[in-house]
């Protein structure tokens, strides 16, 4: 189910409603009334897959509890079978056909045919992040970090929480499973806080995102049919589409959590407003740089064991950060470019401690170069998308349906204020609701909704589901 | 939960349904006076004449280009309509009221077949259901849902139309007078040699497969029983016609195509090979007609229909 559909509409209502009609000490009823609701919310796409979370939920259940009564090897041993399992499950419906089709193309360069063939598999919508979050867990129990849960509907709910369950944010277990065991309270100010993020997120998913979609993807789908300009204007509005479109989705799951009363850690930060390449992975998608950071960058050794080791770490954390990103070669080398920035500004000492413009446009231009590797269908598309940014084929920009043109030039401008509007105040749209004055509220709404009605794109291309 | 949270709900709803009622209204003010345009200037122009002309044209962009209500006899108006299909046509055809009227509904062989067509195109017209039961009976049985919630938002029919509107209504150039609906393509010099270095390469003809199994979309089939329920209501000739096309498919669907609308007892004809030689002159794409291949269709049609008549 797709938090821009009808179903959705009626889905969330219901699921509010019984959830919280519950008594509040109540709290397994209430956890099984979320467990039931995020089963139909994910089988709603294909229930077949259910089986994969369940799957992941009794084995990361058992050996938790396990890993925490054993000691030394064992429990190491514990904590090796969690992670084949998760990773497991990956190699298997995300990177089976990838690796089969890179070997295939190594063997045809040298001449050797191996009789082996891909396989139709249906990559499970959101395995990234659950299997990342169920991993986690064991990881933080082997790390004496968290207890284990005996709750096992709690840890059923943590694992397939709906609001976070198809595309992050990537929770940690020692923030939300004390969530789900706890009493759950109803805040006023929570209430303000998501309606507030669920509205902005849409506003951002529906009207900014998906209205670029409609503009620049016959553009990036067939670059070697339009002129410089145009393929400049995909470049640069394609960073707005990626970052509108997964902060408006996380924007709409945390403030759905919010109303059910838990509390995710934000996901996005006003990322374009980064002095470095850094402090953009500081503030991109959060949750998944931190669990990098904290599960594979430092595990590696981090920045203890001197420059050159640190570099080295940096640039397989980021070759691994793009591989998770889909199972294709494009994403590993956006991954790696990004990986070497990071050492070269190490190296260099790029990083400025406070805001400065210059970097911020620099930063902001060559995040969007980089994202070229990324959004291109091909390696040849994307030689064809360089080779054109550079070479002086500027001529009129493809404008394509003016209405769509005129949605995304409207929806950027509202979304652009209010980002700097917020950036520029030093507030955090997590907490923005709660304080605005009612009147200004309840107007900030209305306006956003109307706005949304009217402009919203049925292109439905949420991008962070295929990974 | 909280009275306050309740409130301050309460407080949002009322003021959304307020502010969604006053943004109607008001843009449908501007609308009823946009005649210029495609997203809505269009339907408003069909409006005003399809109750006094004595022939229509419906159908999707191939049917726009391509036919001339001049070279018929009578008075008439092409409501060709960019990006739509049948369900579209279907849903003009509902609102039909006059008596006696000769109508042509364009159609391609392919959209017969194709089993992905749920015919949303209607919901283009979600606006013109407000004005009219008929339209709104007619997406109501197919889309219920797009009812109810432009009932419960009256300006969610308005999605996707408003800047398009806004721009013909203080921008538009409305002279005041209305054409005929017929909006012909003068491929531009550039066009030309594009088109012609794409035929070298691809060749002239292109063939349309047809996805296996062949058969008749269901969707597609209930919008044709509609119509000539409708047609027969108002005892107006309905003609179903496929204009010329370099995309082609196989003798086998032309028949088969021809053999669906017998049964249906409606007159189909199928015009896809109407230019025996190939001339560039005639042609803006594969797909489409240049304004003098189009005039040229129109006279054979106007004659043909009179023939079937």
């Amino acid at each position: 189910m797709l938090f821009n559909s009808l179903a959705f509409l009626l889905f969330f209502p219901i699921v509010f409603i019984l959830y919280w009609s519950i008594p509040r000490k109540q709290v397994k009823v209430q956890n099984l009334v979320l467990l039931v609701a995020s089963y139909v919310f994910y089988g709603w796409w294909d229930w077949r897959f259910l089986s994969l979370i369940a799957f992941s939920t009794f084995v990361d259940f058992f050996l938790g509890i396990a890993i925490a009564k054993s000691e030394g090897r064992k429990s190491r041993s514990y904590l090796m079978i969690s992670i084949f399992v998760n990773l497991g499950l990956l190699c298997v419906f995300k990177y089976f056909n990838f690796f089969i089709d890179s070997f295939l193309a190594i063997g045809e360069t040298i001449g050797y045919v191996p009789g082996i063939t891909t396989l139709n598999i249906i990559l499970p919508v959101g395995i990234s992040f659950y299997t990342f979050q169920t991993m986690s867990y064991s990881i933080d129990i082997y790390r004496k970090e968290i207890e284990p849960t005996k709750d096992f509907v709690a840890f059923a709910s943590f694992v397939a929480l709906f609001p976070q369950l198809v595309a992050g944010p990537i929770e940690r277990a020692s923030n939300l499973i004390p969530q789900l065991v706890g009493k759950r309270q109803w805040s006023h100010k929570r209430f303000r806080d998501g309606l507030f993020q669920i509205v902005v997120g849409f506003f951002r998913k529906v009207v900014v995102a998906d209205s670029i979609g409609s503009l620049i993807d016959g553009i990036y789908n067939a670059p070697e049919l339009h002129n410089s300009s145009s393929i400049l204007m995909a470049v640069v509005l394609y960073s707005f589409q990626i970052y509108f479109d997964f902060s408006g989705y996380s924007d709409i799951a945390i403030g759905t959590a919010k109303l059910l009363g838990f509390e995710f850690k934000p996901n996005f930060n006003l990322p374009y407003f980064s002095s470095s390449i850094t402090e953009f992975w500081r503030r991109w998608h959060i949750s998944l740089s931190s669990w990098l950071r904290d599960y594979l960058y430092i595990p590696l050794g981090g920045n203890r064991k001197g420059l050159v080791k640190q570099y080295r770490n940096l640039f397989i954390t980021m070759f691994l950060g793009g591989l998770w990103h889909g199972s294709s070669w494009n994403f590993v080398v956006w991954g790696s470019l990004h990986g070497i920035l990071l050492a070269l500004e190490k190296r260099f000492n790029l990083i400025p401690n406070r805001y400065r413009l210059f970097n911020n446009i620099a930063v902001f231009l060559v995040v969007s170069f980089i994202w070229i590797f990324f959004r291109s269908l091909s390696f040849e598309d994307t030689g064809i998308i360089m080779h054109k940014l550079f070479s002086s084929d500027y001529g009129k920009p493809f404008i394509g349906n003016l209405s769509i043109f005129g949605t995304v030039v409207y929806g950027l401008l509202l979304a652009l204020i209010f980002d700097t509007f917020l950036f520029v105040r030093k507030v955090r749209l997590e907490e923005f609701g709660s304080r605005m004055k009612p009147w200004w509220y309840v107007a900030f709404l209305t306006f956003t909704i109307i706005n949304i009605i009217l402009f919203y794109s049925d292109a439905n291309n949420f991008i962070y589901f295929q990974f | 939960m909280k009275k306050k949270s309740i409130t301050l709900f309460l407080f949002i709803l009322i003021s959304l349904l307020i502010c969604d009622r006053l943004v109607y209204i008001t843009l449908h003010g501007i609308e009823e006076n946009v005649y210029t345009g495609q997203s809505v200037g269009k339907a408003n122009q069909f409006n005003s004449v399809k109750d006094s002309v004595d022939l229509l044209v419906l159908g999707s962009s191939r049917a726009a280009r391509h036919v001339d209500p001049e070279s018929f006899s009578i008075p008439g108006y092409n409501m060709g309509m960019d990006g739509t299909h049948l369900s579209y046509a279907t849903a003009l055809i509902s609102t039909l009221k006059k008596e006696g009227q000769l109508v042509l509904v364009h159609v391609d062989h392919h959209e017969v077949y194709d089993i992905d067509y749920e015919g949303d195109d209607m919901l283009s017209l979600l606006n013109e259901s407000k004005d009219s039961d008929a339209m709104e009976d007619f997406i109501k049985k197919y889309y219920p849902e797009e009812i109810y919630l432009s009932n419960l938002s009256n300006c969610y029919v308005y999605n996707g139309k408003v800047l398009g509107m806004l721009k013909n209504a203080f921008l538009g150039k409305n002279t005041g007078s209305r054409s005929n609906g017929f909006s012909p393509l003068v491929p531009t010099k550039n066009q030309k040699e594009t088109f012609e270095a794409i035929l070298e390469e691809s060749g002239i003809t292109q063939r349309i497969d047809i996805q296996e199994p062949v058969e008749v979309n269901h969707r597609f089939e209930s919008f044709v029983d509609f119509a000539i329920e409708v047609a027969a209501k108002n005892h107006s000739s309905l003609i179903f016609f496929t204009s010329p096309s370099l995309n082609k498919v196989d003798e086998e669907i032309r028949n088969s195509t021809a053999d669906f609308f017998n049964t249906k007892g409606v007159q189909y004809l199928d015009d896809l090979d109407f230019f025996k030689e190939f001339n560039i002159d005639y042609w803006k794409d594969r797909s489409h007609m240049s304004k003098m291949g189009a005039e040229l269709y129109s006279i054979k049609l106007s004659k043909e229909i009179q023939q079937v008549k």
